[in-house]
């Protein structure tokens, strides 16, 4: 990982390889990644105050079942329920937005617990979706990942003028 | 000697992978109770005597300041120690963590061995 990254993709690479133990890499093409016949799973947080914006991830059941059975530490005969496999998405969330704040903000400011969304969705939910966040800033703001081989999104998206701000010092 | 524990965190798959972590670590549970925010955790301090509790900050009803707040505001819990297991990373924060007596901070995401090293350091130092 490049110290020049965008904090995004930073936090989530290692998130996801020290709380969920997967191995991370880079994904390209959303398109080819993603199982159009697979349901999508998304996780928005949204935050007010310093800065406006929302942090949201999208994933696919294969995902999210990896996810919570590897938090867990979970073998092949322990049952993981749907709601546990939620509560993983929604825990990764919040991990990521936590790690990210002090990543892209230090840690001499408060910001208030954001409001988190989850949501089942489609291929043509999503999709539209993430080919606006790549293209946006370059695609900086955006993460695309293989999780143990299974893809995951993830984008921050805020202000223009927070984006700035924030990325100012690492051009 | 067992150990009561008592988990705070609104996750329950932190709640679970928590008492995993800890029951692999081979510590000598008796129980390890489970809140879902600070509310729950102060009615089963009614009726549970507990070791060590391990608090989360950010959770819906009664959250982890306001829970230490009322902790330290009683006699019969005043003393208990308190690890903080949150993702929470501001300075100010801390600071004010750190002045209503929790024994450790621990930023999400913890590693087991992180966590048990930690737990060794208050129980034996308890």
């Amino acid at each position: 990982m490049s110290a020049n990254e965008h904090p995004i993709k930073k936090v989530t690479a290692y998130v996801l390889s020290e709380w969920a133990m997967m191995l991370v890499e880079p994904g390209s093409q959303p398109e080819t990644m993603f199982s159009q016949n697979e349901p999508f799973f998304r996780v928005s947080a949204y935050y007010q105050g310093v800065f406006d914006g929302d942090l949201t991830i999208i994933c696919q059941e294969p995902f999210l079942n990896m996810l919570a059975r590897n938090v867990l530490g979970a073998d092949s005969e322990e049952v993981v329920s749907p709601e546990e496999q939620w509560d993983a998405l929604r825990e990764l969330a919040n991990i990521i937005s936590g790690n990210y704040l002090v990543e892209a903000y230090g840690v001499e400011t408060i910001f208030d617990l954001p409001h988190f969304e989850l949501q089942q969705t489609s291929f043509d939910g999503v999709s539209r979706y993430i080919t606006q966040k790549m293209s946006k800033f370059n695609g900086e703001a955006a993460a695309l990942y293989l999780a143990d081989g299974e893809p995951l999104f993830a984008s921050f998206d805020i202000n223009a003028s927070d984006y700035s701000n924030q990325t100012g010092d690492r051009r | 000697m067992s150990y009561n524990f008592l988990i705070v965190d609104d996750s329950s798959i932190i709640r679970r992978s928590l008492q995993k972590a800890l029951s692999m670590a081979n510590f000598d549970i008796n129980n390890a109770f489970e809140a879902a925010n600070g509310q729950e955790a102060l009615d089963l301090l009614e009726h549970e005597w507990i070791d060590l509790i391990f608090l989360d900050i950010n959770m819906p009803v009664m959250n982890g300041v306001e829970f230490l707040r009322a902790l330290r505001d009683k006699s019969e819990t005043n003393a208990i120690p308190v690890l903080i297991i949150s993702t929470e990373g501001s300075k100010l924060r801390y600071e004010e963590l750190e002045k209503l007596g929790v024994q450790g901070i621990l930023r999400k995401p913890v590693r087991p061995e992180m966590l048990t090293d930690t737990v060794n350091h208050l129980l034996g130092g308890a």
